[in-house]
């Protein structure tokens, strides 16, 4: 009862009180060649496969589907194995005109994963703590939120890709690992049809 | 000591005794809204002052920057936040996105109630379709944003849902201050609530000059300050009033002055005539208190005001003492006395009517009049020693013939009756009150930045218990709900969002009960791997008994905005209210459920100005047929008729000149009407009844009577606050039209 008080508690207040941590030199170099790197546009379709380990569970929840960014309008998860579920991430561009999640957690878990699969890591450092690491043309990002009530649900994210990212790995306080593989990530035209219907409001599930 | 003043001294100590017997602290009201003689206002105090200082003391404060500047923002805006705090205009200061601490001793108070709890939407869905929870939770579950579920107690997060489906998502925070954005500009929110406002302060320590510090301290750091409340407005009203009345009063008063020394060469009559007004004002608080017990600010106001009709008392008997010879003092105490019995009568009349306003005006006129008329009375005789002349003008008055008087009598009584076919109404409170550019300003930036602000228009929800009030509640929110749907309210706040009533938590109960047995949540475990053993673990575990909710006890734990939601007990009545969000429509026509009303405050005043001024209006015949009758007796028919005629032929002039000047007719106009029909009740008895031999010094006095009120409201009519220079164009109009016609019949007399 306490602990999950307290995560949750965590979520509630995981903006409190922010720490500014600076990059060093080497480090903000480092991410500007990863975002050079990175081949992003402002709309990509791909693929993904997700695994998911809880430690409450007997085994991992394994699901795959397809996944469809636009810079503005956010991001579309379609899980298509093993259960049917379609659902839309939006970006809010001020609050006037955004729509009130019924899940207050889902718009803090979402709104860093869509900069993640924008590339956009620059935004992310107002609140995460970015270590990235360059090798040949591999490159590594750890995002450690600079709030201890957000480190109380999210440990760490890891990013990894070369010119397109290829693995996101969430560690949750709680012990769950969610690693996500993206694969054939490639940009589109804004009337791709195939995006034009991830995007479309009556396709959720 | 004669006898006389022994009589007033006596008379004083009385008035003194019975006023400290009955004075109890809450004598003098100020919200208007207790002159209504509906019974749908509350009847507690103690819940009004709550409501006021909840809905009407708040007082928002802005702080705007360009978007890049977050950090700076935050910074200042703790800046800002002491500067407000260390201000004794204002009570409190809230700032930052949300009292944690609160948030988890309300979390952890609820959490064992979570079966039967939940939020409108997942609500619904168990409603509707049980098996959509199982859908949505397995998505999130495979999706990736499922952290923070918490399979163990609340495995389908309707708990979770319930208690953040009234917390706002704010983009984003920055050391516990939330950083709102719109298009290139961030800004913060600061809410505060303004102690009374205090008009007796200097305009150092107001709210006004706070907001004009703070403003300039905002650009020097590289922001700009908005701000927006109704505080700021009354301040600024009551403020713009009293300089104007200072300004306007300061130079009447050296007219006055001047005026009295030129006419009787001596400070005496002045200082005298202010004693006996004051001497009124003071028996009419007395004998409102004694009387009724408590009076409206705009009562005493007007009552002050009708009160300096004294004045005459004082100016009749110090101009009969220029008399030459001994002092003739019995030749105006018949007058004196029919004018005063006249007059009281008129003004006691009111208070048979069931109306706050008009009874405390009736009262206090009444008694101010015979406290300053036994001041003149009792005191002047001894005081007033004053040497004889003759007066110069006494030759010069033009000797004329009746028609003289009686055309210009008839013609504004006809014109009167033309003009009450074109009179129309307005009580509109912008007619009243036209707020400055800069809070405009202010205003409407702000409401460009935060689309959804609470509108100052609530319901007020009220039952025998707190059961009864959060049931009443959960109806109207039925009602709201369909008001969403059709985009005439963009949303609603009240206690339900968190506690819904007892009956709809039973339901919930029976819901998730319901859900936890049937096929859809085993489904939902058989899709996560658990075995049929694990599977009837976890639905064994997750059914939990109905628990009872203590709302005393979470209201000890809830947010602020729930605390200042409920309203409390008071009497044998619970209060809640519900604030509403976006209204774009009238709301007036709701059908409401018994024990909710719907506050609509400005209206509310409207309607009260608008009911108080016909009242004045209509009663206006009365009053003249009470004059009628008391001067019958002492006049006979005929100059008692011309006597009523003489005021009635100003009044309807004077309403004739504001019609035809294009101005809506509105309470002030009415009250200052009122007046007027004073002022020419007492010219006309005096004209009617003063001997050959005096008549030159009654039309001395009568002059100087008017010119005093001439100058002492006459002038309010260029006051920049429409009204009192409503108020005090009628008052100029009206005093100017009864000396014309208390000096024609002066000049007519003998010929006719």
């Amino acid at each position: 009862m306490k602990s999950i008080s307290l995560l949750f508690i965590s979520i509630i207040t995981l903006l409190i009180s922010t720490v500014v941590f600076a990059l060093t030199s080497e480090q903000l170099q480092a991410l500007k060649e990863i975002e050079q790197k990175v081949d992003s546009s402002p709309q990509m379709l791909g693929t993904f496969s997700q695994t998911k380990i809880l430690p409450q569970l007997p085994r991992p929840l394994v699901s795959n589907g397809i996944l469809a960014v636009s810079e503005n309008i956010g991001l579309s998860w379609r899980i298509n194995s093993p259960i049917e579920s379609h659902r839309i991430f939006k970006i809010a561009s001020s609050e006037n005109d955004s729509q009130s999640p019924n899940d207050i957690i889902e718009s803090h878990v979402a709104d860093p994963l869509i900069q993640i699969v924008n590339g956009d890591f620059s935004k992310l450092s107002q609140s995460f703590i970015l270590n990235p690491k360059i090798e040949d043309e591999y490159w590594q990002i750890k995002l450690v939120p600079k709030q201890e009530s957000f480190r109380n649900i999210i440990q760490s994210i890891e990013v990894t890709g070369d010119e397109k990212i290829r693995r996101i790995t969430l560690a949750e306080a709680s012990k769950a690992i969610t690693e996500i593989k993206i694969e054939n990530f490639h940009s589109v035209e804004p009337n791709n049809g195939q995006l034009l219907s991830e995007f479309s409001e009556d396709n959720q599930k | 000591m004669s006898r006389r003043v022994a009589i007033w001294f006596c008379f004083v100590g009385l008035l003194i005794v019975l006023t400290i017997f009955r004075y109890h602290e809450g004598w003098l009201q100020t919200d208007i809204l207790q002159l209504a003689d509906s019974s749908s206002s509350l009847s507690s105090e103690k819940i009004q002052k709550k409501v006021n200082q909840q809905l009407q003391g708040s007082l928002i404060w802005v702080l705007v920057s360009k978007e890049k500047d977050v950090q700076n923002l935050a910074r200042n805006t703790h800046v800002l936040a002491n500067k407000l705090n260390s201000s004794k205009t204002l009570l409190s200061v809230e700032y930052r996105w949300a009292d944690s601490e609160n948030y988890k001793k309300e979390w952890e108070q609820l959490f064992p109630l979570r079966q039967q709890l939940l939020s409108p939407i997942d609500r619904a869905i168990f409603n509707d379709r049980p098996e959509q929870i199982v859908r949505r939770q397995l998505g999130k579950l495979y999706g990736p944003d499922g952290a923070g579920i918490d399979l163990e107690m609340d495995p389908f997060s309707t708990f979770r849902n319930y208690f953040t489906s009234d917390i706002g998502v704010t983009p984003e925070v920055v050391d516990g201050i939330p950083i709102h954005k719109m298009e290139k500009q961030v800004y913060t929110l600061l809410f505060t609530v303004a102690a009374p406002v205090d008009l007796t302060t200097n305009g150092d320590s107001s709210l006004l000059s706070l907001q004009k510090e703070l403003k300039l301290w905002a650009i020097k750091n590289g922001s700009s300050l908005l701000v927006a409340g109704a505080p700021l407005h009354t301040e600024y009203a009551a403020a713009l009033a009293q300089s104007e009345i200072r300004l306007i009063g300061a130079l009447s008063i050296i007219t006055i002055c001047i005026l009295c020394i030129l006419v009787f060469r001596s400070l005496k009559p002045l200082i005298a005539s202010t004693f006996a007004i004051l001497c009124g004002v003071i028996s009419g608080i007395s004998g409102v208190i004694i009387i009724l017990g408590q009076i409206h600010i705009l009562a005493f106001v007007f009552g002050s005001t009708i009160s300096g009709l004294a004045i005459d008392y004082a100016f009749h008997f110090i101009c009969n003492r220029l008399r030459l010879g001994e002092p003739k003092d019995k030749d105006i105490l018949p007058s004196l006395l029919l004018g005063l019995i006249s007059s009281c009568l008129a003004f006691f009349s009111l208070t048979l009517t069931p109306f706050p306003l008009l009874k405390q005006i009736g009262v206090f006129v009444g008694c101010g009049l015979i406290g300053a008329w036994l001041t003149v009375i009792l005191l002047f005789p001894s005081w007033i020693n004053i040497k004889p002349r003759a007066l110069s003008f006494s030759k010069q008055v033009l000797k004329l013939n009746i028609s003289y008087y009686l055309f210009p009598l008839v013609g504004f009584l006809v014109l009167g009756a033309i003009a009450l076919q074109k009179i129309q109404f307005n009580d509109d409170l912008s007619l009243f009150y036209q707020p400055p550019e800069f809070l405009q300003q202010d205003e409407a930036h702000i409401n460009s930045l935060i689309k959804s602000r609470p509108d100052s228009r609530y319901f007020l929800i009220s039952g025998k218990d707190e059961q009864e009030v959060l049931s009443r509640e959960w109806q109207l929110r039925s009602q709201l709900n369909r008001l969403v749907e059709k985009q005439i309210i963009s949303g609603f706040q009240g206690v339900t969002n968190r506690v819904p009533p007892k009956e709809v938590q039973i339901s919930d109960w029976n819901l998730l009960s319901k859900f936890y047995r049937g096929d859809a949540a085993r489904s939902f475990y058989q899709q996560l791997g658990y075995s049929k053993r694990e599977i009837d673990q976890q639905i064994e575990s997750k059914n939990k008994p109905f628990y009872t909710l203590s709302f005393s006890d979470w209201l000890s734990v809830a947010s602020r905005q729930y605390q200042g939601l409920w309203l409390g007990c008071e009497d044998n009545d619970c209060y809640s209210i519900v604030r509403i969000y976006g209204l774009k429509d009238e709301l007036s026509s709701l059908e409401l459920i018994p024990g909710v009303v719907y506050v609509d405050t400005t209206k509310s005043i409207s309607e009260i100005m608008s009911q108080q001024r016909d009242l004045l209006l209509q009663l206006l015949p009365l009053i003249f047929a009470v004059v009628f009758f008391v001067t019958v007796f002492r006049v006979g028919i005929s100059k008692s008729l011309s006597i009523v005629v003489m005021p009635s032929s100003a009044v309807l002039g004077t309403l004739a000149i504001i019609i035809f000047l294009g101005a809506a007719i509105n309470l002030f106009h009415v009250a200052a009407l009122l007046l007027v029909f004073g002022i020419g009740i007492d010219y006309a008895i005096f004209s009617h009844t003063s001997q050959k031999e005096e008549q030159h010094y009654t039309l001395l006095a009568i002059a100087m009577a008017g010119l005093t009120t001439l100058l002492g409201f006459g002038l309010l009519a260029l006051s920049a606050t429409p009204a009192i220079a409503n108020f005090g164009l009628v008052l100029a109009v009206g005093t100017v039209l009864t000396l014309i016609l208390a000096f024609l019949y002066f000049c007519t007399r003998g010929k006719g």
